[in-house]
């Protein structure tokens, strides 16, 4: 338990800021999402981008927009994999180490892809994962230039294991090499066998993953379709919200609002800015003082919060300093209000649901329950508002 | 139809904005950047912070612990609590409502930082299957009235995967 991590962690804020890792290579924007959607649903690229990011602005905190940026990480994963540099020459010490480094970090958080590549895949790829994960050494390239690779490939290609593929009288130019080397020079037979029979499969390996990157390039179009086919459902759900976007005229609220309460409570005038395009936040300079708010964009509604969480304002309204107070201590209450979209962008009508509080004084201040107004909690208590720009 | 959507694509231009999601490197949640925020990932703590330095504005969210049997939120928030105070924090509110939809406390406090008195914020997350996460939220205290808003909203952009 890290408790005690809570505690400091203001105070190391500042250092946190400063040694991190940027995020760049586990981010997603909404550009990149879009672009794989627009790519693979043909019928969807006359939906203006505006549109789709509106839409994953409406889907937040959802899972539908948890899938699809998962969605849209694999295929950047896979893409990454597609386009890796595939050595011409396994000879060359250079170009292998670097293919190897490469397929190494891109290929390991890809298990996913499993399900979607044939048998002989899979199994190659988790067999011989961990092979890449030894060291190479230089003199192994010399000796196995001089070795008998290609019947190694042979024989590891008719499904031989790699044990039963390597043989081991025959490497005697591996041995010469390897041996002339002061640091290897009083190796065993048996050591050195190990040594030569771990290169051959490194490079055999190392050719496979080549075949198995060049094979998923040719067939990219069909390993798209196949990974985007399990997020169908969530995909359609966001072109289908992009589109009623596209169509309806926007809901903007950035800026000045009159607010008018049929009970005169809370009516003052309200600013908002927009913090993405289904979210605005701001504040109502009512009567009691500024209360916070906050508004979202739903289908086809308006859903404005009041944020009462100043001693000053609740006590406005309540006129009872010790329960304001006691208020206050449970971080205060919340009103809302639900506007129809439709009619003019300039202002709306809708319906107000405010708070309460339920207690007892007649023996001492008892607060039994502060009720937040919302559609569930207060509907015996709704009235009617109003918001028109000014 | 043509005509719609290009009425539509005018209008929406005007405010252009774009998202970026921050990807968990353990798979366990999302966050969605607002505009204006830098989001930065700390490796030795599995922790994702989130600046905005307009409005001096940080949040850090992290993983507290995996999920104990027996281990209630209302305990684990209890002390939490205590030891706040201990370290000279002084708590203003104490909010057991849900937050995204999972059971949920907040304490909202005052410490001092450089001799700055500091606004924060701390929200404890109990996630099914997952296990308490923390989300600090923390501004200079007299911009806090006008900044509530955006740590809520800023908070808010987290999503668990589920």
């Amino acid at each position: 338990m890290k408790i005690g991590k809570s505690i400091s962690m203001f105070v190391i804020f500042t250092a946190l800021l400063l040694s991190s890792v940027q995020i760049s290579a586990t981010s997603m924007s909404q550009d990149q999402i879009i672009a794989i959607v627009k790519e693979v649903l043909v019928s969807t690229r006359d939906i203006p981008d505006e549109a789709f990011k509106m839409a994953l602005d409406s889907l937040k905190g959802t899972k539908t927009l948890a899938q699809l940026i998962y969605m849209s990480v694999k295929v950047r994963d896979f893409e990454a994999l597609c386009s890796t540099p595939v050595p011409t020459n396994f000879d060359s010490v250079n170009d292998f180490r670097e293919f190897k480094k490469l397929v190494k970090d891109k290929l390991n958080p890809l298990n996913w892809l499993l399900d979607l590549v044939t048998p002989k895949w899979v199994s190659f790829i988790s067999d011989t994962k961990s092979v890449f994960s030894a060291v190479r050494i230089d003199i192994l390239e010399r000796a196995l230039k001089e070795s008998q690779y290609e019947s190694y490939k042979l024989n590891r290609d008719k499904g031989y294991d790699s044990m039963t593929a390597y043989d081991m009288q025959a490497n005697s130019k591996g041995f010469y090499v390897i041996r002339s080397s002061a640091e290897y020079k009083n190796l065993s037979d048996s050591q050195v066998n190990e040594m030569l029979r771990n290169a051959m499969e490194e490079r055999y390996t190392a050719e496979k993953y080549a075949q198995f990157i060049l094979e998923l390039r040719a067939n990219r179009q069909k390993y798209l379709k196949s990974i985007i086919n399990a997020y169908q459902d969530h995909i359609s759900l966001l072109v289908e919200k992009a589109r009623e976007f596209a169509k309806s005229a926007m809901v903007n609220l950035d800026g000045t609002w009159v607010l008018e309460d049929s009970a005169g409570r809370f009516s003052g005038t309200m600013t908002l800015k927009h913090l993405d395009y289904t979210t605005a936040i701001g504040e109502v300079q009512a009567a009691g003082g500024r209360i916070n708010v906050d508004a979202y964009i739903l289908d086809g509604k308006i859903e404005l919060r009041f944020h009462f969480r100043t001693f000053a304002v609740i006590d406005y309204y309540l006129q009872y300093p010790e329960l304001s107070q006691y208020i206050v201590s449970q971080g205060g209450v919340l009103a809302t209000a639900i506007f129809e979209v439709g009619g003019s962008p300039d202002q709306y009508s809708g319906t107000l649901y405010p708070w309460y509080v339920v207690y007892n004084d007649s023996d001492g201040l008892v607060v039994k329950k502060i009720v937040y107004g919302s559609v569930e909690e207060t509907p015996e208590r709704a009235r009617s508002i109003y918001i028109s720009r000014r | 139809m043509r005509k719609i959507t290009l009425l539509a694509f005018v209008l929406l231009a005007g405010m252009m904005m774009s998202m970026e999601y921050f990807v968990d490197p353990n798979n366990e949640f999302i966050y969605a950047v607002l505009d204006g925020f830098e989001a930065t990932y700390n490796e030795d703590d599995g922790s994702l912070s989130v600046f905005n330095p307009q409005y001096n504005v940080v949040i850090n969210i992290g993983k507290i612990s995996e999920p104990v049997e027996g281990l209630e939120l209302g305990v684990l928030v209890d002390e939490i609590g205590k030891n706040l105070e201990r370290s000279g924090f002084q708590i203003l509110s104490r909010n057991d409502r849900d937050f995204l939809g999972y059971p949920a406390s907040t304490f909202e406090g005052l410490t001092s930082q450089d001799g700055i008195a500091v606004h924060v914020e701390f929200t404890v997350i109990e996630v099914p299957q997952k296990g308490y996460y923390l989300i600090v939220a923390a501004t200079p205290d007299e911009s806090y009235n006008e900044l509530v808003l955006l740590l809520l909203n800023a908070k808010q952009m987290l999503m668990f995967i589920e």
